[in-house]
């Protein structure tokens, strides 16, 4: 135990660092230095690189071009257009059917502690397994004649096939994600949930409000800061979503599920066009930057922490 | 009473969202049992999802052990993920307690530890895997600890702010009257007291990189230094399709996670109960 350390010990191990700097500084400086190291470093090298024409297959120079690349590989492209609406569907349709679905399943385990215990850490598993297995899994249960979602549904009828269709293959992309993400908004919203106020509810019910009412009028308005910060953890990491697709589809059929992240690594790590992918992948996280500072401009941010 | 719920009062209520938990559950388990179902398959079975008159096999096990190096995968996914939860307790944790008692940056240094998690990693990767070539350190599990503390830091310090605001500054002020510094003060005061806490975070920021794919992916090029989720990666592509064999990895890999992810659950679950105060 920490109590029976000899005193002679410790004040040689820690009492001279501590006084070489204020304390606040020693203990956050080591963080700071090492999270500079591994993000802004790359970062400036990321946007150094995108105003360049480097490519590893047509040139060994590296020349200045300022921002051609934003012009000609953004704005001006097909495939980078019809990626960013493609992560925008994608981040739009998994995020909104696992808020639903997650908040119903945090509804049904509101209030019951035993019926929490048995299906919580049932329902939270898939969050825990590795994003690139859920992908794997979800290809082999759709691919056409060797997956098990294609073979029950031709036994009534329906054949769908669902990798090899632009909109299908999408969907599964899709249903994969939800799958692994529900789970994580129901443990958000439950936690919400369990800690709202019993008044208003009581209060409710003693003016003889009906279930869906309660809920619309009491329980959804005190929830919206806790659905906030719900939707936007998830709005990050979906707008991630890479391992999934090239799992799944590999961006096919045709260019149709290339996500933004899909074709910063085929473009930049496939045929080496780094300062393409540069361009792009500075693109993305501006936008995603200026949705943090919107969402922490407008207050947003106290619920995060 | 047999339940609290405000909105699920009757016996037929309670009977329907029981259904729908059984079902939700049920479609949750499904992928699971369908991959352990297939990784006993032999592997020329494995292909057709009606066989089911086969005899089990632990072949794929086997091979996955004996023909390929998961043991030495495990090992690198086990270290890789280690260093990376130990290094970011340590700084994350320093950094997380001098925020919460001391008036540095405010919210704004909170905010700036958040924003290496808004950044896509294969931005991060890009440059970082041109930068390590030249260096010379691209095949380094150096490298891809470094990595992982773009989103290791933020979550360490991000969940542990809230935990060090919460704990009662008396104790560790009646520690320094007693002659201990600030640190001493925190490394056997505060940290002690707050086990739990760094418990739970430190399984989190374990199991996420345990489970990164993307920047082992990209950033080594040599089979030695990848981890278990690479692995997996190998047996389904384009022109290869073992998925007795994925399935096996799939298990390898999901498994540790998910006992590990049990503890979790209980400590969350037990989390949603103090906070409100029922059970």
């Amino acid at each position: 135990m920490a109590t029976e350390q000899p005193q002679g010990r410790r004040q040689q191990t820690f009492r001279w660092i501590e006084e070489q700097l204020p304390v606040e500084w020693t203990l956050t400086v080591p963080a700071v230095v090492l999270l500079l190291a591994a993000t802004v470093l790359p970062l400036l090298a990321l946007v150094w690189i995108s105003l360049t024409d480097l490519n590893l297959v047509t040139s060994v120079n590296m020349n200045f071009i300022g921002l051609e690349n934003y012009r000609s590989n953004i704005f001006q492209s097909e495939r980078a257009r019809s990626a960013l609406l493609t992560t925008g569907i994608f981040i739009v349709s998994a995020v909104s059917i696992q808020l639903v679905l997650g908040f119903l399943l945090a509804l049904l385990l509101w209030g019951r502690p035993q019926r929490r215990r048995i299906f919580l850490p049932i329902l939270l598993m898939p969050m825990f397994v590795t994003w690139i297995a859920v992908g794997l899994m979800f290809r082999f249960m759709f691919q056409s004649g060797i997956g098990i979602v294609p073979h029950l549904l031709s036994q009534i009828g329906i054949n769908i096939a669902w990798l090899s269709n632009p909109t299908y293959a999408l969907a599964a992309i899709i249903i994969a994600d939800i799958w692994e993400w529900t789970s994580f908004m129901t443990i958000m919203l439950l936690a919400g949930l369990e800690g709202l106020p019993e008044a208003p509810h009581e209060a409710a019910r003693t003016d003889g409000a009906g279930r869906i009412e309660m809920f619309f009028d009491v329980t959804l308005p005190m929830m919206y800061p806790v659905i906030g910060v719900a939707v936007f953890v998830r709005l990050i990491e979906a707008s991630k979503v890479f391992p999934k697709v090239l799992a799944m589809t590999e961006g096919g059929p045709g260019s149709s599920t290339e996500t933004i992240s899909y074709i910063i690594y085929e473009i930049g790590f496939r045929d080496f066009g780094i300062a393409t992918a540069a361009s792009q992948a500075v693109t993305v996280t501006l936008m995603l930057l200026a949705l943090l500072y919107v969402v922490y401009r407008s207050g947003g941010m106290e619920d995060v922490f | 009473m047999s339940s609290d719920s405000p909105l699920i009062n009757s016996k037929k209520t309670e009977w329907i969202a029981d259904a729908i938990l059984v079902i939700a559950s049920a479609l949750t388990v499904f992928p699971f049992l369908w991959i352990v179902w297939t990784a006993l398959k032999p592997e020329e079975l494995a292909f057709r999802p009606g066989a089911t008159d086969f005899t089990p096999t632990l072949e794929s096990f086997q091979l996955m052990f004996g023909r390929d190096p998961a043991l030495l995968y495990l090992g690198n996914t086990f270290v890789v993920a280690g260093a990376t939860t130990i290094i970011a307790l340590v700084l994350g944790g320093g950094a997380a307690y001098a925020m919460a008692r001391f008036d540095i940056g405010g919210d704004r240094l909170k905010v700036a530890f958040l924003f290496p998690i808004m950044v896509p990693p294969i931005a991060f990767s890009l440059s970082m895997f041109l930068a390590f070539d030249r260096i010379g350190i691209l095949n380094s599990r150096i490298t891809i600890v470094l990595a992982y503390m773009t989103f290791a830091i933020p979550f360490a310090v991000w969940f542990l702010t809230s935990f060090f605001e919460e704990f009662p500054e008396e104790l560790e002020e009646a520690a320094m009257v007693d002659g201990d510094t600030r640190i001493e003060a925190l490394l056997y005061t505060v940290i002690p007291n707050l086990k739990p806490a760094f418990f739970a975070t430190g399984i989190l920021i374990f199991i996420y990189s345990w489970n990164n794919f993307v920047f082992p992916f990209l950033l080594t090029t040599e089979g030695d230094l990848r981890t278990m989720p690479v692995l997996v990666s190998t047996y389904v592509t384009s022109s290869d399709l073992l998925v007795s064999h994925m399935s096996a990895a799939i298990i390898i890999t999901v498994a540790p996670v998910l006992i590990l992810a049990y503890f979790l659950s209980k400590y969350l679950v037990a989390g949603i109960s103090a906070e409100s105060g029922i059970d």
